[in-house]
């Protein structure tokens, strides 16, 4: 008896001890958000926490495009937005204080959805000025999976999973909600609160998922995917009115090109059990004639126009980083090949200012933080 | 075997359930820690969608239920309870081990969560099967109180391990995979060298019996067969904790923060009722216990029915959800062993857990069809006449149930 009361107890040291070190090894290993910098308490300002000018007055392209995304490296700065001048996307600059799941920014303001990790994990979206600097948060009720602005930057579209819980598992349900960006309020709490109608009757079902909005240019409307009874249709809603309309189906996460006549998405391919893959197509809303693009692999993302040619979106970096996500780039009409646009970064978009205020973005103040070592 | 006697009975629990209830206690620390970050780590590290998974988890579950009678057979056949259970938890301690080494591979991630949810359809038969051996039969009730007692505080216990060691290691899951791993071999260290296997008689010539004759004489007898149909026809008129969860939501407007705590307070009143439940069940009546849990569920649909919810409504439906549990799970296994007889325990809890199971899954898909189609309010009342009627039926039927005599075994 005793014999086995000194077994089982050194089992449970071999056990405890074994696993409190890994926990502390990877505690220390430079994993994401522990090396994120945080302003050293008690000493002298360190340079990481000293707000420097992102962008002064006096240096190359303020006035051009950026590119905003999710730095997704595996050491401090996972998680952390980035900012690169669209022209040079491989010399991205970092604001430590936001930490995005998603990151979307228009005509000087932007929306950052982050995922704040605890015993109870909670989601919000973030909502910042043009000088990064946050301006209010409102909760999300899931893990953040879409954001998108309108153009002019008055409205904001989050789509969330309401997933199940360690309990029970729920199988999967979307909410997508819109944020006026002028308020900072929600304007729609739930897109399935509209009246939806198809070929002009209308439509009801009570297992309705709305998700990836896209917004027109200049108008409060928007086109989106509406799931239900295991379609996938791309539909066009008012925001006002509060209605959707289906126009066409086997449409997923629609990212409307910036001349707004054309649709890139993801069209899904089987795999009922197995693996789902997606494949991304372009829809010319004219003659509502789609082609698959160039990029064969399977892409689960909501796609970016990086202008009215080209089509941004996020691949998975490997089997050896699966976590590290990379953006790719591919020609919108179907022809070319893929190509590796900026590794380590997940949900980049491309900020092109607002042209009816005639001016480009405003950088102002960034919180700047040393360039990242390259992936492992 | 001399120990039988000091093992059968003493002071308020036989030592070999509080060993069996410390080792469900680990495992489920283990399995919760890994659920609970399973969706983030998907969701939000590997990008991956959550229908990717949930498709597959109820075809696990199926699989998971059908794998309990095979154990439950093999179990009995070899009067074997140990052995048996020990491979279901040692299956599992692998699936974690696996977890840490197969990285993002979909296909083997989805394997090795199948290998757990085998894991758990083996042992758990065997696992009450035991329980119910090492206690004298006037308190089984209490012994399988005392047990879920334990097992329910270990799943509550472990998403909270689990955002311990993501808050000391932001983002380090493979820390989670090997405190996971570690908590389990605790676990099967507990099973392995604590645990008695039960063994009071010499083999009989019948327990070689062929898999079908064994099923065959179990589903014989009329008593027994009559809480396997009352059991499952109980199940298909019970709407799954998430869809309960999902009607609180949308009728109490419970702010998405304070979601996570419908989990926990459940699994609180579960644990905190499961030994004064099974203690009454003893007492009262195993059957009338069991009844009152389903008249508990009644009083839940009631609640949700009645429109809009208070604070004081949800956490009234989370108490009789959690109430509702405690009165059911443990009382069955009692009910069912208390009318089985030796030579084919194992098999019996597990047909009566597999038909509890498959009957839920099939009432889960029903009612989300129902709420589809008409609405949630029109699906719980369609559930809730659906369960007086049966509870009535249950009532009248269990009402005849008595201990199972050794006649009728034979």
């Amino acid at each position: 008896m005793s014999r086995r009361a000194l077994l089982f107890a050194v089992i449970v040291a071999f056990c405890l001890g074994g696993a409190g070190a890994y926990v502390r090894y990877a505690a220390q290993r430079g994993s994401p958000a522990a090396l994120v910098p945080q302003p050293s308490p008690g000493s002298r300002q360190t340079p990481v926490s000293d707000p420097t000018p992102f962008l002064s007055p006096g240096e190359s392209s303020p006035a051009g495009p950026l590119l905003v995304f999710r730095h997704t490296s595996l050491d401090q700065h996972n998680g952390v937005l980035g900012i690169a001048p669209l022209s040079d996307p491989a010399a991205p600059r970092f604001v430590a204080r936001l930490r995005c799941e998603r990151v979307h920014m228009a005509a000087g303001r932007g929306v950052c959805l982050t995922a704040d990790r605890g015993v109870f994990t909670t989601y919000g979206a973030v909502l910042f000025d043009q000088t990064f600097n946050p301006v209010a948060e409102l909760p999300l009720v899931g893990a953040p999976s879409r954001l998108q602005l309108a153009p002019d930057g008055t409205l904001a579209a989050t789509t969330v999973f309401v997933t199940g819980h360690s309990y029970a598992t729920v199988g999967f349900s979307t909410r997508t909600s819109i944020i006026d960006l002028d308020t900072r309020q929600w304007l729609v709490e739930d897109l399935e609160t509209f009246t939806v109608r198809r070929q002009n009757q209308p439509m009801h079902a009570a297992d309705f998922n709305f998700w990836g909005v896209t917004f027109m240019p200049g108008a409060r409307r928007f086109y989106a995917t509406l799931g239900t009874g295991g379609e996938t249709l791309l539909v066009t809603g008012d925001v006002d009115a509060r209605t959707v309309e289906v126009i066409e189906d086997s449409v997923e996460c629609p990212s409307l090109s910036p001349d707004g006549r054309r649709v890139a998405f993801k069209h899904r391919d089987g795999g009922l059990i197995g693996p789902i893959t997606w494949r991304l197509w372009v829809l010319n809303l004219d003659s509502r004639r789609r082609h698959p693009l160039a990029e064969t692999r399977s892409v689960d993302d909501q796609v970016q126009w990086l202008d009215d040619e080209q089509v941004l979106y996020a691949l998975p970096g490997g089997a050896e980083r699966p976590a590290v996500m990379d953006q790719w780039v591919v020609p919108a009409d179907g022809g070319g090949e893929p190509r590796l646009f900026l590794p380590q970064a997940y949900s980049a978009a491309v900020v092109r200012g607002d042209p009816d205020r005639g001016s480009a973005v405003s950088l102002g103040q960034g919180t700047e933080v040393p360039k990242p070592k390259p992936a492992r | 075997m001399a120990a039988a006697s000091r093992l059968r009975y003493r002071g308020a629990a036989p030592r070999n359930v509080l060993v069996l209830g410390l080792t469900s206690f680990f495992t489920d620390i283990s399995s919760e820690a890994l659920t609970a970050v399973l969706p983030l780590y998907f969701v939000l590290e590997l990008r991956m969608t959550p229908l990717q998974f949930g498709l597959l988890d109820g075809l696990y579950q199926g699989a998971s239920a059908l794998v309990r009678v095979a154990g439950g057979l093999v179990a009995d056949a070899r009067r074997g309870y140990k052995p048996v259970a020990f491979v279901g938890y040692a299956l599992s301690a692998i699936c974690k081990l696996g977890l840490l080494l197969v990285g993002s591979v979909w296909a083997a991630i989805a394997a090795l969560l199948m290998i757990d949810r085998l894991g758990k359809g083996i042992r758990t038969a065997p696992r009450d099967a035991l329980i119910a051996q090492s206690s004298e039969p006037s308190r089984l009730g209490a012994a399988f109180g005392l047990h879920r007692t334990m097992d329910t505080a270990g799943a509550a216990l472990g998403p909270i391990v689990a955002f311990a060691v993501l808050a000391a290691a932001p983002g380090a899951y493979d820390a989670v995979f090997v405190v996971s791993l570690a908590v389990a071999l605790v676990g099967l260290a507990v099973f392995g060298l604590f645990v008695e296997n039960r063994r009071d008689r010499p083999e009989r010539a019948g327990s070689g019996a062929s898999a079908r004759a064994r099923l065959t004489a179990v589903l014989a007898s009329r008593r027994f067969l009559t809480l396997v149909v009352a059991g499952g026809l109980l199940g298909l008129v019970t709407a799954s904790d998430a869809l309960i969860y999902l009607l609180l939501q949308g009728r109490g407007a419970v702010p998405p923060t304070l979601f996570p705590l419908l989990f926990v307070g459940t699994a609180t009143v579960y644990l905190i009722l499961a030994l004064p439940a099974g203690r009454l069940a003893d007492r009262w009546g195993r059957h009338r216990v069991f009844l009152a849990g389903q008249g508990l569920v009644l009083c839940l649909y009631g609640l949700l029915i009645a429109a809009d919810l208070s604070a004081a409504g949800i956490v009234a439906c989370v108490a009789l959800l959690g109430a509702y549990y405690a009165a059911t799970d443990g009382v069955l296994a009692a009910l069912a062993a208390s009318i089985l007889p030796e030579d084919h325990l194992t098999t019996g809890l597990a047909i009566v857990g597999t038909t509890t199971a498959l009957s839920r899954l099939l009432a889960s898909s029903l009612f989300g069809a129902l709420w589809s189609w008409r609405g949630p309010t029109e699906a719980l009342v369609v559930f809730g006449l659906g369960l007086l009627c049966t509870a009535v039926l249950a009532a009248v039927l269990l009402r005849v149930a008595r201990p199972w005599t050794p006649a009728t075994a034979a």
